[in-house]
Formats: structure tokens, sequence, C-alpha cells
């Protein structure tokens, strides 16, 4: 069934000609356009609009900088590719390292101090929920 | 042409004649209070939905991107900000008592209430309409009031278009039940 063939019920139409609909009180536009000229519109930032350049510029600008050392401020005689292999070898290495320490000494607590921060979490979690979800509807709104 | 002059005077008032907006407000008023109206039942609170939802439709006019007609954009921000009041103030309703629906067909309803004046037609239906959940009797605004295509209901909703036909077959038939029920009780059968 397409919306075109959902047709008003002619008797309900009919009733309900005569209902107009309500108004507001006599002054309701001239309160709105008080309210609308004391504080213009809006504009957005100059940033705001033009953020999507500016990531793609600013992306684009770290890709060369990382593909061709040459060019970047950090001048190491890499050829090209390979300053972003050496740094993301060396970052992810580290990274790794600490998440493993992290993590052993993690397993080595008691079991209570792993209950701790798990009930603490899913209790942050839930506050979190709460006032995301609350936003959300107001939001919509 | 009406939805035209709506996009003319959005980008008059984009373009910094703020002014352009007295006739916005003044051509959707009624149509947006009488939306917020239905929902909330208090000309007060209706009032305030529809002044806020207007100057909230003035402050983001820039996300309308005229996919829609202004008049649909600004009906969902009112739909919405009244249903959000509904939710936080329980208002209550009185639903059709069921053992006072008689048995008649549409027909000899609609037979029944040929034979009244207007003025009574008028006071059963509007009285069928305020049993009706606020967002159904907002929904019979638009869709026979207004005459509010269902695609342009279910955007202002929020609702699917097939859950609008649904719940305008509803109401269709609870209205009818209704005024049977106002008929049998005010022995006008």
């Amino acid at each position: 069934m397409t919306p075109k063939e959902m047709q008003p019920d002619e008797a309900i139409k009919r009733l309900l000609k005569f209902s107009k609909p309500e108004s507001p009180s006599a002054d309701f536009t001239a309160r709105i356009m008080e309210q609308v000229l004391a504080e213009p519109a809006s504009e957005k930032s100059w940033l705001a609009r033009n953020q999507w350049v500016l990531f793609i510029a600013t992306s684009a600008v770290f890709l060369l900088l990382f593909y061709f050392p040459i060019w970047s401020l950090f001048g190491y005689e890499f050829t090209p590719g390979k300053f972003f292999m050496y740094y993301a070898g060396k970052y992810v290495t580290t990274a790794a390292l600490w998440l493993g320490e992290a993590l052993s000494r993690f397993a080595g607590m008691g079991k209570m101090w792993y209950l701790i921060p798990v009930s603490v979490a899913i209790l942050l979690l839930a506050v979190f929920d709460q006032a995301f979800s609350r936003r959300a509807r107001f939001r919509t709104a | 042409m009406k939805d035209q002059d709506d996009i003319y005077h959005v980008q008059q008032i984009l373009a910094g004649k703020t002014a352009s907006f007295a006739y916005l407000v003044d051509r959707h008023k009624d149509m947006a209070f009488t939306i917020a109206l239905k929902i909330v039942r208090n000309r007060e609170d209706a009032e305030e939905i529809t002044q806020d939802s207007f100057v909230k439709a003035y402050q983001s006019l820039r996300s309308f991107k005229g996919e829609s007609k202004f008049s649909t954009w600004l009906y969902r921000i009112v739909y919405n900000a009244a249903i959000s009041h509904t939710r936080r103030h329980k208002h209550e309703f009185t639903a059709i008592d069921e053992n006072l629906i008689g048995n008649m067909t549409e027909d000899e309803i609609v037979e029944n209430l040929d034979q009244l004046d207007r003025e009574e037609q008028s006071k059963l239906i509007t009285s069928a309409v305020d049993h009706l959940p606020p967002d159904e009797s907002a929904l019979v605004s638009l869709f026979y009031m207004q005459e509010t295509s269902v695609e342009d209901i279910s955007r202002i909703t929020g609702l699917s278009v097939s859950n609008v036909k649904v719940k305008l077959h509803r109401i269709r038939k609870k209205l009818y039940d209704a005024m049977q029920q106002k008929m049998v009780k005010a022995q006008l059968v």
C-alpha cells in the first residue's frame, strides 16, 4: 500500500471540518520576535565551518612529514617510508611492553583488588549510561 | 507556493533579515500550538512549548536543509518537545469505557450523527478526540485538520510510515467507538 492510498475517513473529516486550529495568545508573535531579536542566530565559527578541510589538510601535512622525512623538521636521513616504520615500530613496541607489564602486575594482585575496580567501573558505566540517555532525551526534545 | 514562501523567508533570515521570522511564526503558530495543545492539554504549557520550539527552530535554522517542508521540520520540534513534556508530567486521560460501546455499524453511527445539529456534532467529535491518548490526538489534528500526508506525519513523529497508517486506522476505530459511547450516554440514539 502506498502512502497515497491512505485516505482520511470522510465522515470524520467532515465532522472536523469546522474545528479550526487553536490560536495562541494575541502577543505570541511579538514575544517570540522580542526573544529572537535579543539573541541573533548563532553563526558557525570559521573553524566549525571548515573543520573537515582543516582535518584533511593537517592529516595530509603529517603524512607527508612522516613519509618524506627529508622535508620534516626532524632531519633524519631516512628513505621515504622508513621514518614512519621506524617510529611505528618504536612506539608499538614500547606500548606493548608497558601493557604487558601492567597486566602482569594486575595478575599478581589479590581477588579484592580485581573486584573493587571492576565494581567501580560498572558503577561508572551505569552513571554514564544514565547521563548520556538523559542528555539524548533532552536533545531530542 | 506557500512552501516556497517559507523557503524564501528562511533564506532571508539566514542572510541576516531576522524580521522575516515573524512571517514564519504567523503562518505556522496556530497549527504548532494545536499540536502542542492536543498533546499536553493545557493552554499555558502548550503556549510555552510552542514559543520555545519557535526559538529553538530559529536558533538551529542553519540545520534546516530544505529536504522536507519547513512546517514538517518545525512541527517535529514542537511534537518532540510536547511529548517530552508529557513524559515529565504524567497526564491522565479517560479511556473509552468498553461497556458503553454499543454494536452500531459505522454507517449507523454516521446516520445518527447526521441527525444532530452542527454544534452537537462538533462537541461529539471534539470530545471523542480528547479521549484519545495525547500522541494520537495530535495525529488526528495533523491528518484530518491540516491534511498532512502520511509521509510527513512519519517525519514529524519519527514513526515509520506503516506504523502511522496502523495508528490512523486504530484512531478511526477509536473515534467511532467514542462517538457511539457519547451518543449512548447522552441518549442521542
